[in-house]
């Protein structure tokens, strides 16, 4: 054998050998993928670090006249939707499936967090009515209404660009996400709250997120 | 052969038509009312009533075409249940539609009511307030 063809068959074997160790490591991060959910959002800088998206500070009150604000809601992951009771459109659909998560994690330490966009008239009253024909209570499902500046740019920083519209269904119009926040305030999920199926997904990582929070 | 096999399809269509009669009405049905009473008829718990067995829906057959145009906004009873919730009226509709909506409805999911008529739509609208 020439000095050349012993090189060429090293360069083959070492060329194998890349491709399966590329491969095995594609696996890897595949299975391990499955494990945990990323952190969404854009990344911020705070006084010259890079941090992942949290959710800023809000206060709203309940369907019980309770002052909400994000501590009280951070004792676990929760997942939050926008909508309002007069809605003719998307909203009941994404309802039902909020209940239907609702309904799946009754037990877990999951709270729902409903934000009205339509404060003027989604009064505590009003979401009161609307919770309880639901038949579903707080602590364990939030309605909540307040300053309409502060829902708006809340729906905003949760991935929701809400525009006043008067020309959609409503009076708004608005999109039919329902979010994941863990009790970091990072947001780890999303899903089409119009979307049987999408939804089935979403419950999965719920569920991924809550074994989590167990360690 | 080529007139048996177009009449044969002729044949297996309108068998396969007849299964279905109201296509145009539940196609409107699913645009505009599925979202709040679904896609199979049974409401959403207290807020929105079901139409898939609702005593006040086979009883009150006269007053639906007004409650699709004009909406509804008062105390109703649906099988022992009370609800009170706005709808909206849907003024867009025709009367064609509307009459479609019905005879989807009245023969979907375990309904089977009387279909009604174009005519007896348009009797029904005139009593509308
Ligand atoms: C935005 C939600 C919504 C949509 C969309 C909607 N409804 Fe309703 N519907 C309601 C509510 C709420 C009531 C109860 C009204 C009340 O309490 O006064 C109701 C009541 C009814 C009733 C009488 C009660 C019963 O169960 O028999 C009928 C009939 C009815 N709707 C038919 C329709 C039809 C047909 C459509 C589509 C053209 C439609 N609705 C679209 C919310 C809706």
């Amino acid at each position: 054998m020439t000095l050349m063809k012993v090189l060429r068959v090293q360069k083959n074997i070492w060329n194998k050998l890349t491709y399966t160790l590329v491969g095995m490591l594609i696996l890897i991060s595949c299975t391990n993928e499955d494990k945990s959910l990323p952190i969404l959002g854009e990344k911020e800088m705070v006084e010259g670090q890079e941090v992942p998206h949290s959710i800023p500070d809000f206060s709203f009150v309940n369907q019980d006249s309770t002052i909400i604000t994000n501590d009280q809601l951070n004792s676990g992951p929760y997942v939050a939707d926008f909508f309002f009771t007069h809605c003719p459109s998307i909203c009941p659909i994404v309802t039902k499936q909020m209940l239907r998560i609702h309904d799946a994690f009754k037990e877990e330490n999951l709270k729902l967090v409903s934000f009205t966009m339509d404060p003027k008239r989604d009064t505590p009253e009003r979401l009161k009515d609307y919770a309880s024909k639901l038949e579903v209570d707080a602590p364990k499902w939030h309605f909540l209404t307040g300053d309409k500046e502060e829902l708006h740019d809340i729906a905003t920083d949760f991935f929701n660009v809400v525009i006043e519209d008067d020309e959609a269904p409503g009076g708004f119009n608005h999109s039919g996400k329902i979010i994941l926040v863990d009790k970091n305030r990072h947001i780890r999920a999303f899903c089409e709250g119009t979307d049987e199926e999408d939804v089935d997904d979403f419950i999965k990582d719920i569920k991924i997120l809550l074994s989590e929070n167990e360690d | 052969m080529k007139t048996s096999i177009l009449l044969l399809m002729m044949l297996m269509s309108f068998f396969f038509c007849q299964n279905k009669v109201y296509v145009q009405g539940e196609r409107l049905y699913n645009t505009y009312c599925s979202n709040c009473h679904g896609k199979d008829g049974m409401g959403l718990k207290n807020l929105y009533p079901p139409l898939n067995n609702s005593d006040y829906y086979e009883e009150n057959q006269d007053m639906i075409a007004c409650i699709i145009l004009k909406g509804l906004e008062e105390e109703i009873v649906v099988n022992g249940k009370d609800y009170m919730m706005p709808m909206v009226g849907f003024d867009n509709l025709t009367d064609v539609d509307i009459t479609n909506i019905i005879n989807y409805v009245n023969t979907a999911w375990d309904n089977d009511i009387e279909e009604t008529t174009i005519q007896q739509v348009k009797k029904d609208l005139e009593k509308c307030n």
